[in-house]
C-alpha cells in the first residue's frame, strides 16, 4: 500500500473505527472481543484493496455484516467472559417492567443465530428496508423477511413476557396480506 | 403482543444499548497492519513447521513437510471465485526463479529457484521482477520464508568455494532481501542446512532463526540481522517451534525414542524470557497452529494408527481427542478448526479439532500418486473467501472440496509438465486471493477456479 493510501487508512479508521466498533459489538450480541474481531477482519479485507474501493465506510460495513453471517468461526469458544454491553439500568420513568423487558430481550438477542442477529440488526438499528438488506447480505428478500419473521418467533419463544403471535400476525405469516386479514 | 410492537420494543433495546461505552481501541491501525501481515505470513509460509511435519511424516505416515498452512476463517458454502485486478491467466514465464518453491504477498510471489535463491514474480502475470542469483547452486526445495515490511526472507548458500579437499559444501545462510528492488540487506550463517519451516520464522518485531547452533533459536533485527536476544537449550533437549500472534513457543522434550513429556514453553519476543505455560505427556509433535493454538499429534501406546490430537492455546490450557490414522497419509494440513488430511487410496478427510470427530470423508478428486514413485501431493490450500479446500497432484489433477461437506465443488487439469532432475520436491499450490498457482517443478500455472460452470 502506498504512503498516501496507508494515511488515508488510519485518517479513516481514527474516525470511524468506534462506530463501527459499536455496529459489531451488535452484530455479535455483546461479545466486545468478538465485535473487535469482526472489526479487524472488515479493516484488514479493506486495507489490501483500499485504493480500489470507492466508499469505504460502506464496504467495511458490508464486509461486517457478510462476515458475521457466514464465517465459520474456527476459533474455540472463550472461556473466559467478555465484556458485556447491557442495556443501561432503568432510570426514573422507565424503571419497572419496561426496562425488564429490553434486559431480557437483550440477552434474548445474543441467543439468535449470526444471521438472524445481522438482519435484526440491520433492520431494526439500521432501520433498513429488506430489499437493502437483502443487497447488503447477498441474499433474497424472501429469506430477510423469513429470517426476521423466525427471529421476532425466537424472540416470543425467550422472552414470554412479549406474549404470542396474535391471529392476525399468525395468519399473515400464512401468506395473507393485511387486507385480507381485515376482511 | 402485535409484530409491530415487538419490531418497536426490538428497536428500543438495540438504541438502548450501552453503546457509549465501547469505544475503539487507539492502536486499531496497528493492530490491523500487523495482523494482515501474520495472516498473510501464516498463509504462505505457515506458522507450522516443516522439520515437525516432516518427522510426523516420517513417524506416522504424513508425507510433505507442509510449505503452505491456513488459518483463516473459512464460510460455510462453496462461492464463486472473483480475480484479483489485472491479473489473467498465466503460465510460468520464468524458468530457474521458481523451482524451489514460492510464497504469496501482496500481487507477487517470492519464489526461489535454481538461478535464482530469491526472485520476485508479478503474479498478475507471472513476469519475473528481480532475482538474486544463487551462490553457485541453488538445488533444494526450499522456499521464501516470509515478507514483511517490504522485506524478503529467503535461503542461499553461505559459500560457494570448495573445501580444502576439494568438496563443495555450500552450508546455508538466512538473508534478508529488499522486496522492491531485490537488493540483499543482510546475511546470517545458519549452523546447518535446515531450511525448512522452523529453521526461522517471523515474530513480532523480529526474525526467530536457528542460529547461532542448532540448540538456539535467536531473535534477529528484520532490517540489520543484528542479534537482539537469544534462547539456548540444554543438550539432548529438542524443541520444535511455533509462533502463535507473534509470539514464539518451543516444545521441547527429551531427544530420546519415547519421551515422557513435552514443555510448552513461551518466549516474550521482546526479551526472549520464558515462561512455562503446559506440561504434555508423552512426545508431541507439531502440525500446525489454528487461530491462538497450536496442534499437536502424539502416539498412544507407541501405536502407529491410534494417536492423540492436542490442541494447546496461548496460555497453555490444552485439551486432547483420540485420533484414529488408517494407512498412510498423502498430505495433510491444519486448516482453520480442522485437520485436513489425504490417505494415499485417494480419500480426503476432515477432522475437528474441537471433538476430534471425524466430518466427512469423501474422494479427493485427484489421482493420488504412489508412495514409491512420485512426490506426494501438494499441500491442500484453503479458500476463506469460497469455503473450499483445493488439492493439487503432480500429474496436474487440481481438485476443490467444499470445506463445509467435502463435496467436490470444482476439478480440471493442468498441464505442469515433469520435473526436472534434481527437485525432486511435491508439488505446490498456493492461493493468490482466489486465484491459484499451481506449480510443479520449473513450470507454473495460474488459474481461476470456476465455481459451480
Amino acid at each position: 500500500m502506498e504512503a498516501s493510501s496507508h494515511d488515508e487508512f488510519r485518517e479513516f479508521v481514527e474516525m470511524r473505527s468506534t462506530a463501527l466498533l459499536r455496529l459489531a459489538v451488535l452484530l455479535t450480541g455483546g461479545d466486545r472481543h468478538a465485535a473487535e474481531d469482526l472489526l479487524q477482519i472488515a479493516l484488514m479485507k479493506a486495507y489490501g484493496r483500499w485504493g480500489r474501493i470507492e466508499q469505504h465506510e460502506a464496504y467495511v460495513r458490508q464486509v461486517m455484516y457478510r462476515q458475521q453471517v457466514n464465517r465459520w468461526r474456527l476459533r474455540r469458544h472463550r472461556a473466559e467472559t467478555t465484556v458485556p454491553v447491557l442495556p443501561d439500568e432503568a432510570t426514573g420513568a422507565e424503571a419497572g417492567s419496561d426496562a425488564e423487558l429490553r434486559i431480557a430481550l437483550w440477552a434474548a438477542l445474543g441467543r439468535l443465530t449470526k444471521r438472524q442477529r445481522a438482519v435484526v440488526v440491520l433492520r431494526y438499528f439500521e432501520d433498513l428496508p429488506e430489499a437493502e438488506v437483502a443487497a447488503l447480505l447477498g441474499c433474497p428478500v424472501g429469506t430477510v423477511r423469513s429470517t426476521a419473521h423466525r427471529s421476532l418467533a425466537k424472540l416470543r419463544l425467550l422472552v414470554p413476557e412479549l406474549g404470542p403471535e396474535g391471529p392476525k400476525e399468525r395468519i399473515q405469516s400464512l401468506g395473507y396480506t393485511p387486507k385480507e386479514v381485515q376482511r | 403482543m402485535t409484530t409491530e410492537r415487538v419490531e418497536e420494543k426490538v428497536r428500543q433495546t438495540l438504541h438502548a444499548v450501552a453503546l457509549d461505552r465501547v469505544r475503539a481501541p487507539g492502536d486499531l491501525v496497528e493492530k490491523v497492519v500487523r495482523r494482515r501481515s501474520r495472516r498473510r505470513f501464516s498463509q504462505a509460509a505457515g506458522t507450522a513447521v516443516a522439520v515437525a511435519a516432516i518427522s510426523v511424516g516420517a513417524v506416522f505416515g504424513f508425507a510433505d513437510g507442509g510449505t503452505a498452512r491456513h488459518e483463516r476463517p473459512v464460510r460455510p458454502a462453496a462461492s464463486p471465485a472473483t480475480p484479483p485486478e489485472g491479473w489473467k491467466p498465466w503460465q510460468s514465464s520464468s524458468p530457474d526463479a521458481g523451482e524451489r518453491g514460492c510464497v504469496v504477498d501482496g500481487a507477487a510471489l517470492y519464489c526461489s529457484g535454481s538461478k535464482y535463491d530469491a526472485a520476485k514474480i508479478d503474479a498478475n502475470t507471472g513476469k519475473r521482477l528481480w532475482g538474486v542469483e544463487v551462490n553457485r547452486e541453488g538445488d533444494g526445495i526450499d522456499h521464501p520464508v516470509a515478507v514483511r515490511d517490504g522485506v524478503v526472507y529467503a535461503y542461499r548458500n553461505h559459500t560457494a568455494e570448495n573445501l580444502p579437499n576439494g568438496d563443495y559444501f555450500g552450508g546455508t545462510d538466512l538473508m534478508a532481501v529488499n522486496a522492491g528492488t531485490g537488493k540483499v540487506l543482510w546475511t546470517v550463517e545458519m549452523p546447518q542446512d535446515d531450511r525448512t519451516d522452523q529453521a526461522a520464522m517471523l515474530i513480532d518485531g523480529a526474525v526467530l532463526a536457528n542460529t547461532p547452533s542448532v540448540r538456539t533459536m535467536s531473535a534477529l533485527d528484520p532490517l540489520t540481522g543484528k542479534e537482539k536476544w537469544r534462547h539456548t537449550w540444554d543438550k539432548g533437549i529438542a524443541c520444535q517451534r511455533a509462533v502463535l500472534s507473534g509470539v514464539p513457543y518451543l516444545l521441547c522434550t527429551p531427544d530420546v525414542e519415547k519421551p515422557d513429556g513435552t514443555d510448552v514453553l513461551r518466549l516474550d519476543p521482546a526479551t526472549g524470557s520464558t515462561t512455562k505455560v503446559a506440561t504434555l505427556a508423552g512426545g508431541q509433535r507439531l502440525v500446525g497452529t489454528s487461530g491462538d493454538r497450536m496442534v499437536l499429534i502424539a502416539a498412544e501406546d507407541g501405536g502407529r494408527k491410534d494417536m492423540q490430537l492436542t490442541t494447546v492455546s496461548s496460555s497453555g490450557e490444552h485439551a486432547s481427542h483420540p485420533y484414529r490414522i488408517d494407512g498412510a497419509l498423502a498430505t495433510s494440513d491444519v486448516v482453520g478448526d480442522r485437520l485436513i488430511t489425504v490417505s494415499r487410496q485417494g480419500k480426503a478427510s476432515a477432522h475437528s479439532l474441537t471433538t476430534g470427530k471425524t466430518l466427512w470423508t469423501r474422494p479427493v478428486g485427484v489421482e493420488v500418486p504412489s508412495q514409491d514413485t512420485m512426490p506426494g501431493l501438494a499441500t491442500p490450500v484453503a479458500s476463506a473467501e469460497q469455503g473450499i479446500v483445493y488439492f493439487f497432484s503432480p500429474t496436474g489433477d487440481l481438485s476443490g472440496l467444499d470445506l463445509h461437506t467435502g463435496k467436490q465443488v470444482w476439478r480440471t487439469h493442468v498441464a505442469t509438465g515433469k520435473p526436472r532432475p534434481g527437485f525432486g520436491g511435491p508439488p505446490q499450490l498456493l492461493l493468490y486471493e482466489d486465484v491459484l498457482v499451481a506449480k510443479n517443478g520449473s513450470k507454473m500455472v495460474s488459474l481461476l477456479p470456476r465455481i459451480g460452470d
